[in-house]
C-alpha cells in the first residue's frame, strides 16, 4: 500500500479545529494519510466507525521564532509542542526558539554545537523530560545554574500537586489507566510515558504552571504588563483552546462504538490520548521508537485486531512502518481466524463445519510453504548415463604419461621459461633488477641466493602473482595465459592453511579443475568431481606414495606428507614445466630422497623442474642447472660453472664464504 | 510446550508463519554462504558491510529527500546500503595486502577490515545525524532498517528469503568446488587458471546478498553471527567442503526456526536476538560435544593418553598417525 513519506512526526488533524471551525465531521482516513484500512470484517457487513488519530503537533508553525528583539528573555524549548506552548504564552514579551524541527525524532536527536550554543544562551530552558529527549536528557538537566532555569515541562505534572489531586500526573506504565489491552503480556518494563501533549487538558495543565516562570523572567519594569498579558490573557486563551481541542475530540470518538475505541500504533506513544477519550491504546513496540517487537506480539495483535475486528491500524512516520504492515498481512490472511474462531466457539459451543474445511486448506498451504526450501536440494545436476558413459570412453583409465614421451619432446622444443628484462618492485622497493634468462628444456634447475634475493618473487613474478615493474616472463615461448596447461606451481607449503576441511585426494584433484579431462565444454570447476579426475587424482597419489593416505584430511598428514601431496597435484597436471618454491623447506629426508627421485624421473620423461632450494650441496648433487641471484642475475648454466666458489663468494659475500656448500 | 509445538507446526498463525519459514531460509542461505566465507576467510567481509550499510542507508535517505524522492522506500535505501557495502569491501581489498605478499605501504587485513569497518561507521553516524535533522519524518526507520525488525517480516521478505537459499544452494553446488579451491589455495588456483576474480567477485555478491537481506531480517549487528555461527558450529563435526555447507545451512535453518518460534512463544522476546542466540547455543554446545574436536572430548582423550603415558605404557596406535606425527611443523 502506498504511503506518503513526508509526514510530521504527530497525526496532525486538529489545525482546523483550532482555527475554531469545530463540529466538522469525524473522517475517515483520507488516501494519503498513513492509515493501512483492514479488510470488512465477516459477511454481516462493517458496523465500524473509523478511529481518528488527533493530535496537538500542529497548534502552530513549527521550528524558530521570530528574529529576536533586544532585550527580552530568550527561552528555548526542545520540542515544538513544548515551543509552542511558550510561544502561545509569552509572544512579545520572551524570545522563543525551538530546537528540533518539525518532523525530527526526539528520542534520536543529538545536540549539535550550535544546539548547545543556543541553549548556553538562553535565560530558560524548556524540555519535556521523561526521557523523551533519550540522548540529550542529562546535558539539558545539567544546564540549570545561577542566570538559568532549566524546567522539564511534563515532569511538572508528576510530582505530589494539584495535577496530581486532579488526576492530571504523569501516567505510569503504558497500559495502566486504560483498560489494558487483552493479549498484551507482562507490562513494559519502563516507568513513565512522556508523550504528554497528547492530552490537551494536561498540556494545558502544564502551561498553566508554566506562565509565573515566564512571567519571573520579564526584567521588572514590564513584569507587570507581562503579567497581565500572560496570565490574564494569553494563558486563558490557550486553555480555551485546549479546552476546545477536548470536547472536539469527545465529540469525534464519541461516533466510534464504545467497544470499538481501540487505537493501535506502531509505538506505545498515545495512552495520554487514550486516557483523555476512553480510548484502549494498544501499541505494537515499547514507548521508545527504537525498540523492536518479537513475532508473538505481532500475533497478539493479530488477534486483537480480528476478535475486535479493528478496521485501520495508523503508521506514524516516526516508526518504521514494517511491523505495521506485517500486522495487517497477517489480519488480511487470516480471515477466519483463532480469536474470531474462539468467539465463534463460545457463541456455538463448537467451531461449524465450514470454518475447520477451511482451516485445513490452510494447513494445505502451509505445507506448501513448508516444502519449499527443499525443492533446490531436488535440483542437483544429475548427470546423465550417456553422459558419463561417453566421459569414460574419451578419457579412459587416464594415466600420467598420458602422450607419450614423444610428444612431451615434442612440445618441449620451445625453451619452457625465458625472462626477458625482468624486474620486480614491492611498492617503491626494488627486489629484482633486470633479469635475462632462459632455462633449458628437460634439465633440473635450481634457482639459489642468499635470503632476500628475490628466489620466490623471481616465480611469482614469472607466474604473474605479483605484478612485474618491467619486461616479461614466456612460457614456450607465449604468456603463461595460453600455455597454463603446461606449467605446474607447487607454493611454499607456508601458504597455505592446512586445517582446511579436505582430504589428499581432494587436494590433488584441485590440480585438475582447469586443464585435466574435460566433460562437455564445460570446466571442471563446475558442478560435481567427474570420476575421471579423481582416479588421476588417486594415480598421482600413489605416485609419490601416499595412495594410503588418500582420504586423510591434509590437516592429519605430517609436512614431508604435505609436501608430497603439493608434488602429486602437479603431477596430475601432467606439465611440462614444473616450478616448485622451496619443496625441501620442513620435509623428512624420506620425503627429500622421494621428491630427488621423482625430479630426476621427470626430467627423463623431458619436463623441465625449477626449484627454489637452499642447500648447495644439494644442488650439486641432484640438479642440472642452477640460476643464481641477488637481486640480479649473478649466474646461470651448468651447476659446476654456476655454483663455482667464485661466484658464490660474489652473491653471498665474503662473510659467507667459509659456510661453503651449507649457505642459508 | 504446546505452544512451541503449535508454532513448529506451523499453527502459529499467519505471521508466526511467515517469520519462521523466512528466518529458516534466511540461515539456509546465511549458512551456505557463510561456509564459504569462513573458508576463504571473508567472514569479516559480512561485518563490514553490514558497518558499511550504515552510511549507505542514510546517504540515500539524504539524496532521496533531497531530490525530492517519494518512491518506494525500501529499495532506495537497499540500494544506497549495498553501494558503500560493495565500497567498503573494495577498500577493504584494496587496503589490506594479500596472502603471503608483502606488498608495501599495505596493512593487514584485520587492521584494513576494522580500519574501514569504523571509519564507515563513523560517516554513517555523522550522515545519520544529519538525516535526523531534515525532518520529514522515518529518520527513527532509518534506525529500524539498521537494526532490523525480524518480527515484522512480510510474506514478500519470505519470497525473497526463499530465493536467496535457492541461490545459495545452487551457488555451492555449481561454483563450491571452484570456490574451495581457490580458497585452500589462492596462488595455485590462479597459476592454474582458475577465474579467482570471478569466483571471488560471485562469494563477494552472494555475502552482499545475505548480509542485506538479513539485516532487513535481524539486524546490522546480528546478522554477522549468522555468517559466522553455523559454518563454524559445522567445522567442528564434518571435515569437507561439501558436508560443510550442508551442515552449515542445516544449522543455520535450524537457528532460524527454533528461534523464531521459541521468540512466537516466549512473551516479549525480539526474534532476531533470539535466533542468533539459538545459533550460538548450538556453536557452544557443539564445542563442547563434538567427538572429534570437542573441547571434552579432546579433554578425555588427553587423560586416557596420560594414563597410559604414566604407567609406561606403549604409544598407542591410533595416536602414531596423529597430525604433525613425524616432523614438527616449520
Amino acid at each position: 500500500m502506498p504511503v506518503s513519506r513526508h509526514r510530521p512526526f504527530f497525526p496532525a488533524l486538529a489545525a482546523s479545529v483550532v482555527g475554531g471551525r469545530q463540529g466538522s465531521a469525524p473522517r475517515q482516513p483520507a488516501p494519503g494519510r498513513r492509515a493501512l484500512v483492514l479488510p470488512p470484517w465477516g459477511r454481516r457487513g462493517v458496523r465500524l466507525a473509523a478511529l481518528v488519530a488527533l493530535g496537538l503537533g500542529q497548534l502552530s508553525c513549527g521550528a524558530s521564532g521570530p528574529a529576536r528583539p533586544a532585550g527580552q528573555p530568550v527561552v528555548v524549548a526542545t520540542t515544538a509542542m513544548i515551543g509552542d506552548v511558550a510561544q502561545a504564552l509569552g509572544a512579545g514579551h520572551v524570545h522563543v526558539e525551538t530546537l528540533l524541527g518539525s518532523g525530527v525524532d526526539p528520542h534520536l536527536y543529538r545536540a549539535n554545537r550550535d544546539d548547545v550554543a543556543r541553549l548556553m544562551g538562553a535565560d530558560l530552558v524548556l524540555y519535556n523530560g521523561v526521557h523523551l529527549e533519550g540522548r540529550m536528557g542529562d546535558t539539558l538537566a545539567g544546564l540549570a545554574d545561577g542566570a538559568r532555569q532549566v524546567v522539564a515541562f511534563a515532569e511538572q505534572l508528576g510530582g505530589p500537586s494539584e495535577a496530581r489531586r486532579a488526576g492530571l500526573g504523569l501516567l505510569s506504565a503504558p497500559g495502566s489507566s486504560s483498560s489494558a489491552s487483552e493479549p498484551a503480556g507482562a507490562t513494559p518494563a519502563h516507568a513513565f510515558d512522556p508523550h504528554v501533549w497528547m492530552d490537551p487538558a494536561r498540556w494545558a495543565y502544564a502551561a498553566e504552571l508554566l506562565a509565573p516562570t515566564l512571567v519571573a523572567l520579564v526584567p521588572e519594569p514590564e513584569r507587570e504588563a507581562a503579567r497581565r498579558d500572560i496570565i490574564e490573557g494569553a494563558l486563558p486563551n490557550f486553555q480555551a483552546t485546549a479546552q476546545a481541542l477536548v470536547e472536539f475530540g469527545a465529540a469525534c470518538f464519541a461516533t466510534i462504538p464504545e467497544k470499538q475505541r481501540v487505537l493501535v500504533t506502531a509505538h506505545d506513544a498515545f495512552h495520554y490520548l487514550g486516557d483523555r477519550f476512553g480510548l484502549e491504546v494498544v501499541g505494537l513496540q515499547g514507548v521508545s521508537t527504537e525498540s523492536e517487537a518479537g513475532v508473538r506480539r505481532i500475533e497478539e495483535l493479530v488477534d486483537l485486531l480480528v476478535a475486535r475486528r479493528i478496521p485501520a491500524v495508523f503508521v506514524e512516520s516516526s516508526v518504521p512502518d514494517r511491523a505495521v504492515k506485517a500486522l495487517v498481512e497477517g489480519a488480511r490472511a487470516r480471515p477466519r481466524d483463532r480469536g474470531r474462531r474462539r468467539a465463534l466457539q463460545r457463541r456455538d459451543g463448537r467451531a461449524r463445519h465450514p470454518r475447520r474445511h477451511v482451516r485445513r486448506d490452510d494447513r494445505a498451504q502451509h505445507h506448501d510453504d513448508h516444502a519449499r526450501p527443499r525443492r533446490p536440494r531436488a535440483g542437483r545436476p544429475v548427470r546423465g548415463l550417456a553422459l558419463r558413459r561417453a566421459e569414460r570412453a574419451r578419457h579412459g583409465r587416464v594415466g600420467l604419461t598420458r602422450g607419450g614421451r614423444s610428444m612431451i619432446r615434442q612440445r618441449n622444443d620451445a625453451c619452457p621459461l625465458e625472462l626477458r628484462g625482468l624486474s620486480v618492485a614491492y611498492a617503491d622497493v626494488p627486489v629484482l633488477w633486470d633479469i635475462n634468462w632462459a632455462a633449458r628444456p628437460g634439465r633440473r634447475i635450481a634457482i639459489v641466493g642468499p635470503n632476500g634475493a628475490g628466489k620466490t618473487t623471481l616465480l611469482e613474478a614469472a607466474l604473474g602473482l605479483v605484478p612485474k615493474l618491467a619486461g616479461e616472463a614466456l612460457f614456450f615461448g607465449r604468456p603463461l595465459a595460453a600455455v597454463r596447461d603446461r606449467v605446474a606451481y607447487v607454493p611454499q607449503r607456508e601458504a597455505v592453511d592446512w586445517d582446511f576441511p579436505v582430504t589428499a585426494r581432494e587436494v590433488v584433484a584441485m590440480g585438475l579443475l582447469m586443464g585435466g579431462p574435460r566433460r562437455g565444454l564445460l570446466p571442471n570447476w563446475l558442478g560435481g568431481t567427474p570420476r575421471a579426475l579423481t582416479e588421476r587424482a588417486t594415480d598421482a597419489l600413489a605416485e609419490v606414495g601416499l595412495a594410503a593416505l588418500a582420504d586423510r584430511p591434509i590437516g592429519q598428514l605430517s609436512g614431508g606428507q604435505q609436501q608430497r601431496v603439493f608434488l602429486a597435484r602437479a603431477l596430475a597436471r601432467d606439465a611440462a614445466l614444473i616450478v616448485l618454491d622451496e619443496p625441501f623447506a620442513g620435509v623428512d629426508a624420506a620425503t627429500e630422497a622421494l621428491l630427488h627421485e621423482r625430479f630426476a624421473r621427470l626430467a627423463a620423461e623431458g619436463r623441465t623442474v625449477l626449484a627454489v632450494h637452499h642447500d648447495l650441496g644439494s644442488v650439486r648433487q641432484h640438479f642440472d642447472d642452477a640460476l643464481v641471484i641477488h637481486r640480479t642475475l649473478v649466474a646461470a648454466g651448468p651447476v659446476a660453472d654456476a655454483l663455482a666458489p667464485e661466484v658464490i663468494a660474489r652473491a653471498y659475500g665474503a662473510a659467507q664464504r667459509e659456510l661453503g656448500a651449507t649457505a642459508p | 510446550m504446546d505452544g512451541l509445538l503449535e508454532v513448529l507446526t506451523l499453527r502459529g498463525g499467519h505471521n508466526t508463519n511467515v517469520v519462521l519459514i523466512g528466518a529458516t531460509l534466511l540461515g539456509v542461505a546465511a549458512g551456505v554462504v557463510g561456509t564459504f566465507a569462513m573458508l576463504r576467510r571473508r567472514s569479516l567481509v559480512a561485518d563490514a558491510l553490514s558497518h558499511a550499510a550504515l552510511p549507505g542507508v542514510a546517504g540515500a535517505f539524504l539524496i532521496a529527500s533531497a531530490v525530492g524522492y517519494t518512491g518506494p522506500r525500501l529499495p532506495m535505501l537497499l540500494c544506497g546500503a549495498l553501494a558503500s557495502g560493495l565500497l567498503a569491501a573494495a577498500a577493504i581489498e584494496a587496503l589490506s595486502r594479500g596472502q603471503g605478499t608483502q606488498r608495501r605501504g599495505r596493512l593487514a587485513s584485520d587492521t584494513a577490515t576494522a580500519t574501514v569497518l569504523a571509519s564507515s561507521f563513523g560517516l554513517g553516524t555523522v550522515l545519520l545525524g544529519l538525516a535526523q535533522r531534515t525532518g520529514g519524518g522515518g529518520q527513527a526507520g532509518l534506525a529500524g532498517f539498521i537494526f532490523g525488525r525480524t518480527a515484522g517480516m512480510l510474506a514478500r521478505d519470505a519470497y525473497v528469503m526463499a530465493g536467496l537459499a535457492t541461490l545459495a544452494l545452487a551457488a555451492a553446488l555449481v561454483l563450491g568446488r571452484g570456490l574451495a579451491a581457490v580458497a585452500f589455495n589462492e596462488r595455485f588456483a590462479r597459476t592454474a587458471g582458475l577465474p579467482v576474480r570471478a569466483l571471488d567477485s560471485a562469494l563477494a555478491a552472494l555475502i552482499a546478498m545475505v548480509t542485506l537481506a538479513g539485516m532487513q531480517a535481524v539486524g546490522m549487528l546480528l546478522v554477522v553471527a549468522l555468517i559466522v555461527a553455523p559454518p563454524a558450529t559445522a567445522r567442528l563435526w564434518v571435515t569437507n567442503v561439501r558436508s560443510l555447507a550442508a551442515l552449515a545451512g542445516a544449522l543455520g535453518g535450524a537457528s532460524g526456526l527454533v528461534g523464531s518460534a521459541l521468540s512466537a512463544t516466549l512473551p516479549d522476546a525480539p526474534t532476531g536476538a533470539v535466533i542468533v542466540l539459538v545459533a550460538s547455543a548450538l556453536f557452544l554446545l557443539s564445542l563442547a560435544l563434538s567427538p572429534s574436536r570437542g573441547v571434552l572430548a579432546v579433554a578425555r582423550r588427553r587423560r586416557a593418553l596420560a594414563h597410559v603415558a604414566q604407567r609406561g605404557g606403549a604409544l598407542p596406535p591410533a595416536a602414531q598417525g596423529g597430525p604433525q606425527a613425524s616432523e614438527g611443523t616449520p
